[in-house]
Parts: structure tokens; sequence; C-alpha cells
């Protein structure tokens, strides 16, 4: 187990090494932060000034390892655009972010896999179809047109809600549902799928043989089993928690992570785009090695393969 | 004294009292306005852009006061008293200024000449390492200011500047609070500024909003609204319902084929303003085929800017008699004018031996209004008469200046109402087009811009004018296009006229409410 353990650990501290080091490269190749924070009008002298006063005038291997040092003591390093540690300035979005993100992934589970398990055992019939109908539709339409009809709707025509701002929780009632919908219709095309595979399974029928109860039979042997893949889509999920809104972030105003990363690509704000990509890069693996450890709690065979242990 | 939670609950909550008391005493509304972007600071030197200056200008004033409203398309370029009262030349590098009594900072500082000689410091603005490097180029000709008394003060520059007056009333020319900016710093500064203007910073979250609060004691009288949001709302979609749900009582940075569709709203007014900007093509010298200054003044006379303008722009825009604008006054040169002649340019692209090489056109699709549709005809336009134009596609000025294209896409301001303040600026020796070697056959241009820079006589002046955009224009190291128009749309209870500049001007002669 402690091996699995430094393996999945090591392969993880690769994973973000690679990603904050492309992200170093593409943001500096791509774009010069002196043009963008300051207007392409500004003199020579004022950009010269600014990359200066940024270390951007060092060569580019130099200001790689630079920030790969300054990363290991904690220093992040600080906003162009007004100065501030890049840390503090993500860390004070985080919440904002997970108040839509959170409850959005809530709504995504609440809706999304009841209603998969529910088409899956009613399978072909309307309410399978309906179920069908509205994941496909909840999954193609563009969050920001969803976004938009919503604000069109119940902001500009209905006026019961406000279009966008962050000053109260009737302010994240849009944007929650417009997060929760694409969400839940992929729980629920995953949930559904996954459960009639299981539904198929000889282990099922022959359950069904024994006399066991079909209630019992979804709870104790399709629900678990079927639980794999929706387990490993959720945990992709919670893993886009922290920057997953990007759209809706613009769509609604909403002042968290997404339209931080927005507003920093654009400005080549480097610190703070790196810091952004640092912390979902570290979510992303969190939740990825969460989940292997929910397969292997899951499923015992896959328990039994990560220790090492070997049996039929 | 210690900063607990129990003490920020007690601010807040007192904070919060005290607010909604003030709203029941004070009648007058709370102005919303949604922006694309709001600036990440208020450094009224630093946040020079559009997005900066359109709040910066409610929160600080200038010694001379430009007077955009004394002219009827809001270009006006009369100067008035600002926190000066009155100005005196003392010689052809000295200017004295009596400053205005009586007019108090937001920290409830009394203005005094020591903020004015502070507010342009070498420490600050012109020095090798000066916080705002930005600042040296639209004060480069000052030496020094001098404190003569609390209340007086003289600005001597290096050369004779006839601009100095409008450098003051213009870029670069807000004064700040010595003492807050001591003791804060820039960065502190940025975010907690004080200015003398008629609103206060309450508020600065950037990428949020800024929250500007009416400063009653303000020298012009008290400001027509008891508060001022600028709500950051980046999609334009979302602006606009914003606007129609009554959110918001007014939004910037309309794209000019959403005007039509909000025309039609009840109670809501768009109203626009030709901008004291240009949209620019700048040609690459050194590209293939861009050697022969023949083949780049084709590339010009091949562009049917009218048409631009009408199919693009419905007509709010407009074609400049070249990069020459009425708001110069006398120094406008007027019976010029940018020539639309497809034939002359097939003639100029056959005597250059012009033998279809590619010229590759990079722009940005959102960065300046209708840049990707204009540039997506221009594109037609030029091979029309033969010449083998390549559109390409570009995220940032990084990408559009990296080698391998001829032409790109730029804008030019008019910064201040003079040929020194636009064309000399955009394209000078200081500028990028001659630093970065696009543009070398220079000479004659910046022999006349140098020698108009050090002359005074208003008609020795006109001349060379004419002999710098001659230059300019048999050179054409580039091209006008046209002056891009800027959209704003407000409830119809908002009396508020736009400017030339992005400046949102905020005072209270220029914003009521009905």
């Amino acid at each position: 187990m402690m091996r699995y353990l430094a393996i999945r650990g090591l392969r993880a501290i690769l994973t973000i090494a690679f990603v904050v080091t492309f992200a170093f490269f593409i943001l500096r190749l791509s774009g010069d932060p002196a043009l963008l924070i300051l207007s392409p009008e500004a003199p020579p002298e004022a950009v010269e000034a600014f990359r200066k006063s940024w270390g951007l005038d060092r060569p580019l291997w130099e200001q790689y390892l630079r920030y790969f040092v300054a990363i290991f003591e904690g220093n992040l390093g600080r906003s162009m655009r007004d100065g501030r540690p890049a840390l503090d300035l993500v860390m004070d979005r985080v919440p904002a972010t997970l108040m839509l993100t959170l409850p959005a992934f809530a709504l995504k589970l609440l809706i999304g896999v009841p209603a998969g398990i529910f088409a899956a055992l009613r399978r072909n019939s309307f309410v399978d179809r309906l179920v069908i109908v509205c994941s496909v539709a909840g999954h193609s339409v563009p969050s920001f047109v969803l976004g938009l009809v919503l604000v069109l709707l119940f902001a500009v025509n209905l006026n019961w809600l406000p279009s966008g701002g962050a000053d109260n929780w009737k302010h994240a009632i849009l944007p929650v549902v417009t997060l929760g919908t694409a969400g839940a219709a992929i729980i629920a095309r995953f949930t559904r799928s996954a459960m009639l595979e299981v539904l198929g399974q000889p282990y099922v029928r022959a359950a069904l043989a024994k006399g066991v109860p079909w209630p019992s039979v979804v709870w104790r042997h399709a629900l678990p089993n079927a639980a794999i893949p929706t387990v490993t889509i959720i945990g992709f999920m919670v893993g886009t928690l922290i920057a997953g809104a990007v759209v809706v972030e613009s769509v609604f105003s909403w002042p968290g992570v997404g339209r931080m990363l927005v507003v920093g690509v654009a400005n080549r704000d480097l610190a703070v785009v790196q810091c952004v990509l640092l912390l979902v890069a570290m979510c992303m693996v969190a939740s990825n090695f969460t989940v292997d450890l929910l397969y292997g709690w899951i499923d015992p065979r896959l328990r039994a393969w990560a220790t090492g242990a070997s049996g039929h | 004294m210690k900063f607990t939670r129990r003490t920020a609950l007690v601010s807040a909550a007192v904070l919060a009292v005290g607010d909604r008391a003030l709203a029941q005493t004070d009648g007058r509304p709370v102005l919303t306005i949604g922006v694309a972007q709001v600036p990440p600071t208020l450094e009224p030197a630093r946040e020079l852009s559009n997005v900066g200056t359109r709040v910066t200008y409610s929160v600080f004033d200038t010694l001379i006061r430009r007077d955009f409203l004394s002219s009827p398309d809001g270009g006006g370029s009369k100067l008035v008293p600002g926190l000066a009262t009155e100005w005196t030349r003392v010689g052809p590098k000295e200017l004295v200024l009596r400053l205005r009594r009586g007019v108090k900072f937001h920290n409830g500082d009394e203005f005094t000449a020591d903020d004015v000689v502070y507010t342009f410091t070498s420490q600050r603005m012109f020095g090798a390492d000066a916080l705002l490097p930005e600042a040296r180029s639209y004060f480069a000709t000052l030496e020094g200011v001098d404190a003569l008394d609390p209340h007086t003060v003289r600005f001597r520059t290096r050369a004779p500047d006839v601009l100095l007056e409008h450098r003051l009333a213009s870029w670069c020319g807000w004064i700040v609070n010595k003492r807050a900016y001591e003791s804060l710093g820039i960065d502190g500064f940025g975010r907690a500024p004080v200015g003398t203007g008629p609103y206060r910073a309450r508020e600065i979250l950037p990428d949020q909003r800024i929250v500007l609060d009416a400063f009653d004691d303000y020298w012009m009288g008290k400001p027509a609204a008891r508060r001022v949001v600028f709500r950051e709302i980046p999609e334009l979609a979302s602006r606009v319902a914003a606007l129609q749900a009554g959110d918001v009582d007014m939004i910037t940075n309309i794209p000019p084929d959403q005007v039509p569709q909000l025309r039609k709203r009840e109670g809501i007014d768009v109203r626009s303003v030709v901008l004291a900007n240009v949209h620019v093509l700048t040609f690459d010298e050194r590209g293939a085929g861009m050697a022969d200054k023949r083949v780049r003044r084709a590339l010009g006379l091949a562009i049917d800017r009218r048409l631009l303008v009408e199919t693009l722009w419905d007509n709010a825009a407009s074609v400049p008699p070249g990069h020459n604008y009425p708001e110069y006054g006398d120094m406008f040169l007027a019976g010029r004018q940018l020539r639309y002649a497809p034939d002359e340019a097939r003639r100029l692209l056959k005597e250059a031996g012009y033998g279809g090489e590619k010229i590759v056109y990079r722009t940005m699709p959102n960065y300046y209004t209708n840049a990707l549709k204009a540039a997506q005809v221009i594109v037609e336009m030029w091979k029309a008469v033969g010449i083998n134009a390549e559109l390409q596609i570009v995220e940032n000025f990084t990408q559009m200046r990296a080698a391998g294209a001829q032409v790109g896409n730029n804008s030019n301001s008019t910064r201040l109402p003079d040929p020194l303040g636009a064309l000399w600026i955009s394209w000078g020796p200081g500028s990028f087009f001659q630093t970065g070697k696009t543009w070398t056959s220079t000479q004659a241009f910046n022999d006349a811009g140098r020698a108009l820079e050090a002359e005074t006589d208003p008609a020795r002046r006109k001349a060379l004018f004419t002999a710098m955009l001659d230059a300019w224009e048999d050179e054409a190291p580039g091209t006008v296009l046209y002056q891009p128009a800027e959209f704003y749309a407000a409830r119809k209870r908002v009396k508020w006229r736009p400017y030339t500049f992005y400046f949102m001007d905020l005072q209270p002669d220029n914003l009521r409410f009905e």
C-alpha cells in the first residue's frame, strides 16, 4: 500500500510540475505583459521600465529558475496589475467561486444520480425518454446560452432575480442553476449507462433467480457496481470546483477564480494565472487521488490489485 | 488601535446603519454604470487606459480644465480654471499658476502648492526609476515645479512648450494628495486614493466594482448622485440585460450593431460620440514587398473608408482629413482628405514592380471595435487592386508585432489638441514604430516634428505641421482608417453627455437626474 501511495504521490508532483512549467512558458511566449497591462501606445521607455521592474528582461531560463525556487519558498509572486501577492488575490476569490460551485455540485448530484438510476430502472419508458432528452439538452446547450436565457426570463422579463453581480444570495440562484443543469445532465447520462450495463450482468440475474427482492438487488448489487464510472465523473467535477465556472462567472459578473483567470490570461498577469493553475492542478490531483482510493473502497478487486495481493 | 474581529464587526455595523440613515436623509440617487472592466487601482497616472480614466476623472482634478462641452460634439478644447484660478506665462519657459483657495482633499487636507509640487516630482514622474514611467512621455519637457507660496506654483520647462497649459489639463495632470501618497506608497494610494474630485473612493474591488461616494465639499458644488457604482459586467449581452432589467442606469462599450435594438427599448437613450482617436493600419517596411513606399501608399489608396463607416458604423464614425483634426483649432489644415483611388493604387503597384508578394495583415478580433470586420473588408479591397493579402487573427500585441506580418492595426489618440499631442506622440522618435524599426525613412518627418516642438510662432508652427504630415503621408508608415464612435446607453432620466475622450465627467455641471 505504501508503495502504491508513494507512486501516486510522485505522479502527482510530476503532474503539478508539468502544469506549472507548461503555463510558465506558454504565457511568456504568447504575450508580453508590458504591452498588455500598459497601453499599446505606451512609450518604449515605459515598456522597458515595466519589464525591468518585473524581471521580464532576464533570460527565460533565469525567470523560470527564480519562479521555481520562489514556489518552494512559498512565494507565488505578485500581481502585475495591482501589486498585491497573487496567492492573497486568488484566495480572496476562492470563497466566491465555492459559493457557486458547491451548491451547483450538490444540485448536480441531487438531480443527476436519481434521474440516471430512475431512467435505467424504467428503461424505454416515458420517464426514461424524458430523462434522455433532458440530459442531452442540458449537456448540449452551452452554459453561456442557458445563462443568458435565464437572465432574459427571470431578470429582464419577470424581474424576479438580479441579472448579475454578487451582492446577496439571490444573485447566486441563476448562476448555480446554470452550472448545475449541465452537470446534472452529464451525471444522469453516466449513471443511467452504468446502471443499464450492471443490470444486464449475470450476477444480477443470479441474485434475482435466488429470490433476492428487487430493491435489495438494486441497492446491494447493482448500485455499488455501477458507482465506478459515476464516481469517476463526479471526481472530475470535484477537481474543477476551484475554477470550473469560468464562463458562468463571466456571464453573471461573478467575482470568482474563473473570472480572475480570464482577466489574468488576457492581461498576462503571470503570477496570478500561474497561482490559479497551480491551485487547479493541486485540486485535480487531490480529487483523482481520492477517486482512486474510493475505487478501492467500492470495489475490493481493485483494492487487492493496489496492495499487490493476488487471488481469483 | 488593535484591529480585531470585534472592531471589524462593529465598524461594519456602524457603516451599514450610517449608510441606511444617509440614504434616508439624502434624496439623491445612486448612479450604477455597467462597464466592461474596472481598473485594478485608481492611481490616476498609472491607470491611463480608457478603463482607468473613466473612473479617475471623478476622483481627481487638474489645475486647468479642458472644457469639452465648449464644442457641441463634446470635443471642445477651451481651457478654463480648475484647481488653478489663473495662470500667466512669465517667460518662454515658465508658467505661474495661482491656486484655488479653500479646496479640500477627500481626507480633509487643504489643497496647497506642496501637493502640486509633489504630484510632479521626479521621484513620481520623471526620474530614472520613476514610479510612473508612462507619465514621463506626457511631461517630457518639464524641468521642475516650484512652490512660490502656499497658493502659487511655477512650472519650468527645458524648452519653450506652447502646450504646457494643455498638458496640465490632460492625461497625467491629476493632482494627488501629498500626505496620503507619501504614507501609503504608490500601491497603497492606488487602492485608497485621495484627490479633490467630486467623488471619493469608497470601495475598490478589482474585476468587480468600484464604488464612489459624493464628496459634498467639492469646490464646484454638491455632486448630483449620492453614490456612483462602476460595476464590471464583461459580457456585452449581460450588460444590455442589466440595463433592461433596471439593475444599472447606464452601460458603456456598446458595439454599433447592437445600437438599433437598444434604440427601440422604451426609457433607454443611446448616446454616441466620435472619439478623439483614430484607428490606423501600420505598415512594416521590412516586410516582403513593403520597402517601396509606393506599395505602402497604394495600400492606403485602395481602402474605401466611407464604405467602412457606412456599413460597419452606421455612419456614427467619421473619416478625418488625414492625421489632422478640427480640434487642433488654428493648427487644423483645411482642404486635405483621405482619398479612395483604386486606379491610382494599381498604377503605384505597377510602378513599384510589386510582384504579388504575400502581404500579411494581422489583427486582434475584439481589441478595437469592428477591427475584424474591417480587416475582412479591407483584405478584399486590396485583392481588388491586385494585392496578395492574407488575414491572420492574433490574440495580442506581442503576437501582432512578431515577425512575419507586414500590416497590423493600432489606434492613435489625440491626447492634446495639437499635432504634438497626436501624430508626434504616436509616430515620433520615441514611438514603437521608430524604435522598433518598422519605419526608418523618418528624417523629413522627424526634422519637422523637432522644429515644431521648439517653435512658438503660430504661422511657422502650422507650416511645420504641414511638412510633418506631408512627410508622414508620403512615406506612408501607416494609414488612417476612421475615428471610431463610442456608444453609451442610459435610462432617459440620466442627463449626461459623453466626451470625445473616455473620461466620464460626472461633475455637477454634466450630470443631473430627472
